[in-house]
C-alpha cells in the first residue's frame, strides 16, 4: 500500500519539525541580570478582554512607577521589574496551561494573577503544585480560600462580601423606620459563573441571618443579553432590595432595562458599575441615578502610600497615562505588584520559602487600602465600599467609616418608581394578566429581529446550499457600525440603512474572496469554513472596536399600556416595524425585480438557470450580499434594543438555525411566525423556569422539533409505500 | 518487521521518549494525545460513516462529570476535598470514576443514537449541535453538579511522581488503544458496513444490512473512548467548568472536526496527523502572535477547508496520483 508506507515518514517529519520549532521557546530564567520577571496570564481576547486590559494596565503602571523609583532592592542590589504576559483567551483550560508554561518553560518563580475568579481557580492548583507564590488582585471567589492553598495571596475582598453590605444597609434602614428586618423581601439576579455565584451565596447567607425572604433568585446565562423576564418578576413581586451581579454586561443591561420597564426597589445594588460606565449620559441618560455600586476601591477613598500618594493621586496618574479613570480592577492589580515589590525587598533573597514567608507577613497601607493576609491568603484588612450614584457621580455611602455622603433612601428614581406606586389590589391572577401580555408582546417584537437574520440565512441556504455560521457575527458587525456612527452624532435610526448598505458591500466582498469557493461543495465544508470566518470576524471586531459592550441609544422612550402593567420600549416597536419593512422589501425584491427572479430561478435549478443565460455567479454574490444586509439591519436593531459585544454573535446564529429549521426554506411568513414563537418561548421559559434554563430550552426544542420532523416524514414515506 | 506496523511504533516511541527528552512540554504532549483521541473518535462517525456530528463533546463532558462526581464522593468519604489522598485512594477513585464515565456515556450514546441517527445530512449535524449546547447549558444550570461554579477534582498525590507525566502516558496509552481498536474494526466487516452507509445508505438498507444497529454501535464506540478521555481530562486540568472545559463546543467540539478534516477524513492516519499538525500550529500561533492568534486560527480554518477539503493525506494522495483508496467525502 503506497499511501500507508508514506505515512510513517511524514509523521516522523512532522514530529521532528514540531520539536525544532518549539525548542527555542524553552529555557528562561526567573531573575536574569538585573531584572526580576513576574509571570501573568491575562485575558487579552475573549469575554474578559476589557477587564483583562484593566488588569494589565494596572500591572504596567505599578512596574513603571517602581522602576522609575530605582526598582526593587534585594540583598543590596537594585533590580528592575518586568512582567511576562500570555493571553489566556478568557478560558480556564488555557489559563492552567499557560501557568504551567510560565513556570516550566519560562522559569517564572513569581506569579501575578489573571482576571476573574474562574481563571484564578484554574491557575491556583498549578502554582500550588510547583510551589510558586502568586499574588492576585482579581480572583475573589471563596472557593479559592478553602482549599488550604499556601502560595496564593489575594489583595482584594472575597466575593461573598460584594453585596452583603447592601443587605446590612437595608436592615439598618428598616430598623431606623421601626420595621423588622425580617419583613424585607430580597431579589437576587446573578450571572451563572463562579464569581457571581459566590456573590449570590454571600447575599443569601446574610439574608437568612436576618430572616429575610428571598423572593427572586435568578441565575443569568453567561451569554446574557436581556434581563426583561427577571425585571418583570421584580415588578410583580415588589422586593425591598434588588441585587444584581453579572460583570459589566449585567450592570449595563440592568441600568438600561430597569429604567425602561420602570422596575425598581428602595435599594438597588449592583456590581461592576465602573467597568460598564453606567454614569455615561450619552449611553444611559440618568437611568443609573440612585443605584448603589459595590466596589473594591474608589478614587475618593482616603487611603495613601509613598509610591502613588492618595487614591485620588493614583486616579489622576492613571488617567494621564491611559486616558480614563481607573476602575477598581486596575487599582487592585497595581496593588498586587506593590505587594510583590514590598515582599521581595523584605525577603532579601529569591529563595521561594523566604519570599513566601515575607508575603505572608505583609502588613502595609497602599492607596488601594490596607493589606494584611490571613492564613488562607486573603486580605482581611480592607472592606468593600458601596457608592451611590448621586447626580451622576459616585459617592461613597457605606461602610460609614469611609462614607463621604449620606445615602438617599428610598432610591430616587428618574422615572415613576414602582416602589412608590401603591400595592395593586385584586386577585393574584389579575396581577399576572398584564405580565403575561407583556411577556408575549415583548417576545413577539424581539422575535421579528431574530426572523430578519433567519430570513437571510434561509436565502443563502436555499440558493447556494450554504449554511452560514458567521451569521451572528454579521449581525454584531452591523450593531457595532451603528454604534460607531452614533459617536459622530448620527442617530441610530439613520444608522440602520447605513449599516445595511455597508454590510451589503461587505457581504459581496466576502463572497468574492471566500464564499465563492464553497458553492457546489459539501454542505459540511461550508459549515466549517464559515465557522472559521466567524472566529476571524469576532477577533477582528475585538481589535477594531474593542471588547466593551456597546449600544446605540435611540432615546425613544417607552409606551405604557394598561396602567404601568405593560411597558413596551419604543425602540422595540421601531425594531419590529423596521424588521417587517425590511423583510417585505426583500420579499418584493425577490418576487418582482429581474435580479430577484434570477435568484429564485437559480435556487430552483442552477444549471437550467445558467443555460437560460443567468449569470449564476453574480446571483450568488447578490444573495450573499442581501443576506449580509439583512444581518446588518438586524444588528443595528440589536444595538438599539440591547447591547453588542464581539463574542455574543453565536446566539443569533443559533436562533437563526432554529427558526429556519422550523419554518423551512422558502416563504417569509413562516419565518416571521417562528421568529415570534421563538421569542415568546424564550421569554416564557425564562419567566417560569428561571433564566438559567432559557438557552437549554431553546436547544432542546430544536432537537425535539428535528426528531418530530423526521418521525412525521418517515410516516409519510410509509403511507406512500 | 512489516512496513505497516512501523508507523504506530515510531509514533509510540516518540510519544514515550518525548516526556523524558523535553520535560517542559509534558502538559502540551498530554493535550496532544487527547486531541488525537478526539479526532480519531470523531472520524468513526464523521469520516468513515459520513454522519457529521457536532455533538460528540457530549460524551466527553458526560464522562468528565461522571468521573469527577464519583471521585468527589469517594474523597468526601476519605476525609473531605481538602484532604490529601493516598496514592492508592487516588488511583482507585480515578479507576472507579473512569468506569462510571463509561457506564454513563455509552448508554447515553445508545439512547440518543437510536433517535438522532435516524436524521440525515445537515439535519443530523444541526441536531447534534443543539444537543451539545443543551448538554452544556443543563450542566451549567444543575446545582447538584456545581452549576456554573463548576467542580474541583481531587488533588494529585505527590507520591505518584510527576502529575503531567502520569497523564501524558495515560492519554498516550488511550490514544494507542483507540488507534489499535479502530484499526481492527475498520479492517473487519464493521468497517465495510459503515463505509457502505456513508456511500449510499438507502442501498445498504435495501441490501438488508443492519444499518441502524451499525450506526448506533459506531457512535457508542466513539462515546466509549471519549468518556475515558474526558474522565481523566477533568483530573488533568483540576477544575471543571461546564461550558469552557466539559462541554466546550466552541473549542474541543469544533477542533475535533477540524483536525479530522485537516488530516484527511475517512482515513485511519488522517485524524492522527491532523491532530498533531493542528495542535503544534496552534501552540506556535499562540506563542508568536499574541493577540492576533485567533485571527490567524480563523484564517487557517478557512484556508484548510477551502483549499484542502480532503486534508493532508488527500493532498499527498492527489500529488502522487493514487486514487485507489476510498476518499472520505461524505454526502
Amino acid at each position: 500500500m503506497y499511501l500507508e508506507r508514506s505515512v510513517p515518514r511524514s509523521v516522523a517529519a512532522l514530529l521532528a519539525a514540531a520539536l525544532v520549532l518549539l525548542l527555542p521557546a524553552l529555557g528562561f530564567a526567573r531573575v536574569s541580570g538585573d531584572t526580576i520577571v513576574l509571570g501573568a496570564a491575562v485575558s487579552l481576547t475573549g469575554k474578559y478582554t476589557t477587564a483583562g486590559n484593566h488588569t494589565r494596565k494596572g500591572y504596567d503602571l505599578a512596574v513603571k512607577m517602581i522602576n522609575a523609583r530605582g526598582g526593587v532592592r534585594v540583598a543590596g542590589k537594585d533590580y528592575r521589574l518586568e512582567v511576562l504576559y500570555y493571553d489566556d483567551e478568557s478560558t480556564p483550560a488555557r489559563g492552567a496551561q499557560l501557568a504551567e508554561r510560565l513556570i516550566r518553560q519560562d522559569g517564572v518563580r513569581f506569579m501575578l494573577g489573571p482576571y476573574s475568579s474562574g481563571l484564578t481557580q484554574a491557575i491556583a492548583p498549578v502554582t500550588e503544585r510547583y510551589q510558586v507564590p502568586m499574588v492576585e488582585g482579581n480572583g475573589a471567589s471563596r472557593e479559592l480560600f478553602n482549599k488550604g492553598y499556601r502560595y496564593l495571596f489575594a489583595v482584594l475582598s472575597t466575593s461573598e462580601q460584594y453585596l452583603q453590605e447592601a443587605i446590612n444597609l437595608a436592615a439598618e434602614r428598616a430598623q431606623g423606620e421601626g420595621r423588622d428586618p425580617a419583613s424585607l423581601k430580597i431579589a437576587v439576579a446573578t450571572e451563572n459563573d463562579p464569581f457571581s455565584q459566590d456573590v449570590r451565596d454571600g447575599v443569601v447567607d446574610d439574608a437568612a441571618r436576618y430572616g429575610m425572604e428571598v423572593v427572586i433568585d435568578d441565575k443569568l446565562p453567561r451569554e446574557l443579553n436581556d434581563m426583561t423576564t427577571t425585571l418583570l418578576k421584580v415588578k410583580a413581586l415588589r422586593p425591598d432590595v434588588l441585587l444584581v451581579s453579572g460583570h459589566s454586561k449585567g450592570a449595563a443591561l440592568l441600568v438600561r432595562q430597569a429604567a425602561e420597564l420602570r422596575a425598581s426597589a428602595p435599594i438597588v445594588a449592583i456590581s461592576h458599575c465602573e467597568s460598564a460606565e453606567v454614569t455615561d449620559v450619552a449611553r444611559f441618560g440618568d437611568a443609573a441615578e440612585g443605584i448603589l455600586c459595590t466596589g473594591q476601591w474608589a478614587p475618593t477613598l482616603s487611603y495613601r502610600d509613598d509610591l502613588f500618594g492618595s487614591a485620588g493621586d493614583y486616579a489622576t496618574l492613571f488617567e494621564r497615562e491611559y486616558g480614563y479613570i481607573p476602575p477598581y480592577q486596575a487599582a487592585e492589580s497595581t496593588a498586587a505588584v506593590m505587594v510583590w515589590a514590598d515582599a521581595l525587598q523584605r525577603a532579601g533573597s529569591f529563595d521561594t520559602d523566604a519570599v513566601r514567608e515575607a508575603l505572608a507577613a505583609t502588613d502595609m497601607q497602599t492607596f488601594y487600602g490596607n493589606i494584611r493576609f490571613d492564613a488562607t491568603g486573603k486580605n482581611i484588612a480592607k472592606p468593600m465600599v458601596l457608592s451611590q450614584i448621586q447626580d451622576g457621580e459616585y459617592r461613597v455611602v457605606a461602610p460609614t467609616a469611609w462614607a463621604s455622603h449620606e445615602l438617599r433612601f428610598p432610591r430616587p428614581s428618574p422615572t415613576r418608581s414602582a416602589a412608590t406606586a401603591t400595592e395593586p389590589t385584586g386577585p393574584r391572577l389579575l396581577r399576572f394578566g398584564p405580565l403575561m401580555v407583556q411577556l408575549l408582546l415583548d417576545g413577539l417584537l424581539v422575535g421579528a429581529i431574530f426572523a430578519l437574520a433567519a430570513y437571510g440565512m434561509a436565502l443563502v441556504w436555499g440558493v447556494m446550499n450554504i449554511i452560514n455560521v458567521s451569521q451572528g457575527e454579521l449581525v454584531i458587525l452591523g450593531g457595532f457600525l451603528t454604534w460607531w456612527l452614533t459617536t459622530f452624532g448620527i442617530h441610530p435610526l439613520f444608522g440602520i440603512p447605513i449599516a445595511g448598505a455597508v454590510l451589503f458591500g461587505f457581504g459581496w466582498l466576502l463572497y468574492r474572496t471566500v464564499v465563492y469557493r464553497l458553492v457546489d461543495r459539501d454542505l459540511f465544508v461550508s459549515l466549517l469554513a464559515t465557522f472559521g470566518l466567524s472566529i476571524l470576524l469576532q477577533q477582528l471586531m475585538n481589535q477594531v472596536f474593542g471588547a466593551d459592550l456597546r449600544s446605540a441609544n435611540a432615546e425613544l422612550g417607552a409606551t405604557y399600556l394598561m396602567g404601568d402593567g405593560v411597558v413596551l420600549a419604543n425602540s422595540k416597536l421601531v425594531a419590529f416595524a423596521v424588521a417587517l419593512v425590511a423583510a417585505v422589501g426583500l420579499l418584493l425584491f425577490l418576487r418582482r425585480s429581474r435580479s430577484g427572479r434570477a435568484i429564485r430561478a437559480t435556487s430552483q435549478n442552477a444549471r437550467a438557470a445558467r443555460l437560460m443565460g443567468v449569470r449564476t455567479d453574480r446571483v450568488y454574490a447578490l444573495a450573499f450580499a442581501l443576506n449580509a444586509a439583512a444581518c446588518g439591519i438586524a444588528g443595528a436593531l440589536v444595538a438599539m434594543v440591547w447591547v453588542v459585544h464581539p463574542f455574543i454573535g453565536i446566539t443569533y446564529t443559533v436562533r437563526s438555525f432554529v427558526i429556519v429549521v422550523v419554518a423551512g426554506l422558502g416563504n417569509i411568513a413562516p419565518v416571521v411566525v417562528s421568529g415570534a414563537a421563538l421569542g415568546d418561548a424564550e421569554n416564557l421559559t425564562g419567566f417560569l423556569l428561571g433564566a438559567e434554563f432559557q438557552t437549554a430550552f431553546v436547544f432542546l426544542l430544536l432537537v425535539v422539533i428535528l426528531l418530530l420532523r423526521s418521525y412525521l416524514l418517515s410516516r409519510r414515506r410509509q403511507v406512500l409505500r | 518487521m512489516s512496513v505497516r506496523s512501523l508507523g504506530p511504533l515510531l509514533v509510540a516511541a516518540a510519544g514515550i521518549a518525548g516526556p523524558f527528552l523535553v520535560p517542559q512540554l509534558q502538559s502540551q504532549m498530554a493535550v496532544l494525545w487527547v486531541m488525537v483521541v478526539l479526532a480519531l473518535t470523531w472520524d468513526v462517525v464523521g469520516g468513515q460513516m459520513g454522519y457529521n456530528s457536532f455533538g460528540n463533546i457530549v460524551f466527553f463532558g458526560a464522562g468528565m462529570y461522571a468521573s469527577a462526581v464519583v471521585q468527589r464522593g469517594l474523597a468526601d468519604l476519605a476525609g473531605g476535598m481538602a484532604a490529601r489522598l493516598e496514592p492508592l485512594q487516588y488511583l482507585g477513585g480515578l479507576g472507579l470514576g473512569l468506569a462510571c464515565a463509561v457506564l454513563v456515556a455509552v448508554p447515553i450514546s445508545l439512547l440518543l443514537g437510536t433517535g438522532i441517527l435516524r436524521l440525515r445530512g445537515h439535519y443530523f449535524a444541526i441536531c447534534t449541535l443543539g444537543l451539545g449546547v443543551a448538554a452544556g447549558e443543563i450542566a451549567n444550570a444543575w446545582d447538584w453538579i456545581g452549576a456554573g461554579a463548576g467542580l474541583v477534582t481531587p488533588l494529585f498525590p505527590e507520591e505518584l511522581g510527576n502529575r503531567n507525566r502520569f497523564f501524558c502516558f495515560y492519554f498516550l496509552a488511550l490514544a494507542g488503544i483507540c488507534f489499535g481498536v479502530l484499526r481492527l474494526l475498520y479492517r473487519r466487516r464493521f468497517g465495510l458496513l459503515i463505509n457502505a452507509i456513508r456511500d449510499d445508505e438507502d442501498k445498504a438498507e435495501a441490501m438488508g444490512l443492519p444499518t441502524t444497529r451499525c450506526k448506533v454501535v459506531a457512535w457508542s464506540v466513539a462515546a466509549f473512548f471519549l468518556a475515558l478521555a474526558g474522565g481523566a481530562y477533568g483530573n488533568f486540568i483540576g477544575f471543571i467548568d461546564p461550558l469552557d472545559i466539559a462541554f466546550s463546543g466552541a473549542t474541543f467540539g469544533v477542533w475535533m472536526i477540524l483536525m479530522a478534516i485537516m488530516g484527511g477524513r475517512g482515513t485511519l492516519w488522517g485524524p492522527v496527523i491532523g491532530a498533531m499538525v493542528f495542535h503544534v500550529t496552534q501552540e506556535l500561533f499562540w506563542t508568536f502572535l499574541l493577540g492576533w492568534h485567533r485571527v490567524a486560527m480563523g484564517l487557517l480554518i478557512v484556508v484548510i477547508v477551502t483549499f484542502l477539503p480532503d486534508g493532508i493525506l488527500g493532498w499527498i494522495r492527489e500529488r502522487r496520483g493514487t486514487t485507489a483508496l476510498a476518499t472520505g467525502r461524505g454526502a
